[in-house]
Order: structure tokens, then C-alpha cells, then sequence
């Protein structure tokens, strides 16, 4: 489950470290701290895999917005964590952001193809980015699809 | 553990070219026990993926650091006055 509380901005500069070390253990990675003196702040992670010098295989980018709470606060505001592999032409991403114009923020699932075989929102749980980063290196490890078929819709039919 | 000097591992980065290897391997190639490697594991020493309840795969970046080849640093752009909204 992802972090809702107010984190200082030292809190966020070492959430910042702490994933550059995580993430770094798994590929080549870059990342970008944008808009700190702004009241929208933005994180990304761009992971690529094995690393340099090899061909790159996959791709996973982690961007989490958070929003100024306070003075010295920030709270996560919505994500995208994106996985794709670039030799299977698949996608797995876990997003939480609103949807249509309500504000709620809702928790979903992308998954599927390049070619347009996307199956729209999908259900899913909210994610801390190392446990989704867990999912698609495991992904990754297997040499496998994503199985799409396991998710459901994300809009609810009621008979 | 910086096992061998900067030369050898340049080509210890070159050769590894498979995107993860079993504990086994990185025993082999570190000199020490697989159940070494699988304590360096669950110390939360040495990054792998649990692929089942016995089987881990180790990423090569993670390899090549335990080897003391870690490749190339990540990098860090820092941009405070940037709006995140207009970021693609």
C-alpha cells in the first residue's frame, strides 16, 4: 500500500535515495526531480534492463506527482508505474490517478500489447513502487507475458 | 567485495550478458557458497526475484556490484523551478 501521509521534504529527498539504490541494482537507471520549489512535484525513475552494455530488453518508469501539503510538506498526488518489454512488445502498468472528472483518486491496471491490444482500466490494488517494480522484474525474470486474463474490469456489473 | 582489478572487470561486465543468474552462478563467479549468496539474499545484501519459494533469479547489475563492477552510476536531474505538468 502506498504512503498517504504528509512526508517533509527531507523525507522525500530520502525516499528519492532510498528507491536510487533499490532500483539501481537492476539496470541502468535515471532520475529526475522536478518542480521542488513548485506546489506540484514530479519523481521519475527510469529503469532500464540488464544495463549498459547490452541491448536494452525492458524498460520501467516510476513517476510519482506529489502535491505541496504546508509549508514543508508534500503528499502523494497520483502515479504511473509503467513496465514494457521491448522484446515482447508488452505492457504492465499500475496507475493511481482520477478518472473521468471526479477527483477521487482510483487505483488501476493497464495491461496488453503495443499493437492496440489494450484492455482499458482494469482492477488493481494501490501499489508501493518497489512492490510493483517486484511484480515486473519478476515479470522480467520469467521471461513471460503478462496475463491479462487475471484482471477484471475496473467498472463493477451488477445483474 | 571488490574481487579483481579494473581491467578484469571490464571484461567480467562485457561477459555477463544474460539479464539475471541463479545463486548458484554468482557463487561461481564471486568464489563463495551458494548458501552464502543466499544469505547475502535474505540480508537484504544482494537485490534478486523470488521466482518461487526455492528459486531466485539475481539482475546482472546486481552481480556486477557484488563483484565490484557496478557499471554506470545513475543519474540525477534536478530541475526545482520546472512545472511536473508540462514533464512527458
Amino acid at each position: 500500500m502506498i504512503a498517504t501521509d504528509t512526508l517533509t521534504d527531507g523525507e522525500v529527498r530520502l525516499r528519492r535515495n532510498r528507491l536510487r539504490d533499490h532500483l539501481d541494482s537492476f539496470g541502468d537507471l535515471a532520475i529526475r526531480d522536478v518542480g521542488e520549489n513548485r506546489p506540484r512535484r514530479l519523481l521519475e525513475f527510469r529503469l532500464s534492463a540488464p544495463g549498459d552494455p547490452c541491448d536494452q530488453e525492458v524498460e520501467a518508469v516510476f513517476r510519482e506527482y506529489y502535491d505541496r501539503a504546508g509549508a514543508r510538506g508534500w503528499r502523494i498526488a497520483k502515479y504511473t508505474y509503467e513496465y514494457r518489454d521491448l522484446r515482447r512488445g508488452t505492457r504492465l502498468a499500475y496507475h493511481l490517478h482520477s478518472l473521468d472528472a471526479s477527483p477521487e483518486l482510483v487505483p488501476h491496471a493497464h495491461c496488453g500489447g503495443e499493437a492496440g491490444d489494450e484492455t482499458g482500466h482494469l482492477r488493481a490494488v494501490p501499489y508501493e513502487l518497489m512492490e510493483a517494480n517486484a511484480i515486473f522484474m519478476k515479470l522480467y525474470a520469467s521471461d513471460a507475458d503478462p496475463d491479462c486474463s487475471a484482471f477484471l474490469p475496473l467498472a463493477l456489473t451488477r445483474p | 567485495m571488490a574481487l579483481a582489478d579494473a581491467p578484469v572487470l571490464d571484461d567480467l561486465a562485457r561477459s555477463l550478458t544474460r539479464p539475471f543468474y541463479s545463486p548458484a552462478e554468482v557463487a561461481t563467479l564471486a568464489g563463495v557458497s551458494s548458501s552464502t549468496i543466499l544469505n547475502y539474499i535474505h540480508a537484504n545484501r544482494l537485490a534478486a526475484i523470488q521466482l518461487s519459494e526455492r528459486t531466485y533469479r539475481i539482475p546482472r547489475k546486481a552481480v556486477l556490484r557484488l563483484l565490484g563492477a557496478a557499471g554506470p552510476a545513475p543519474t540525477l536531474v534536478e530541475e526545482p523551478a520546472k512545472d511536473p505538468d508540462s514533464q512527458h
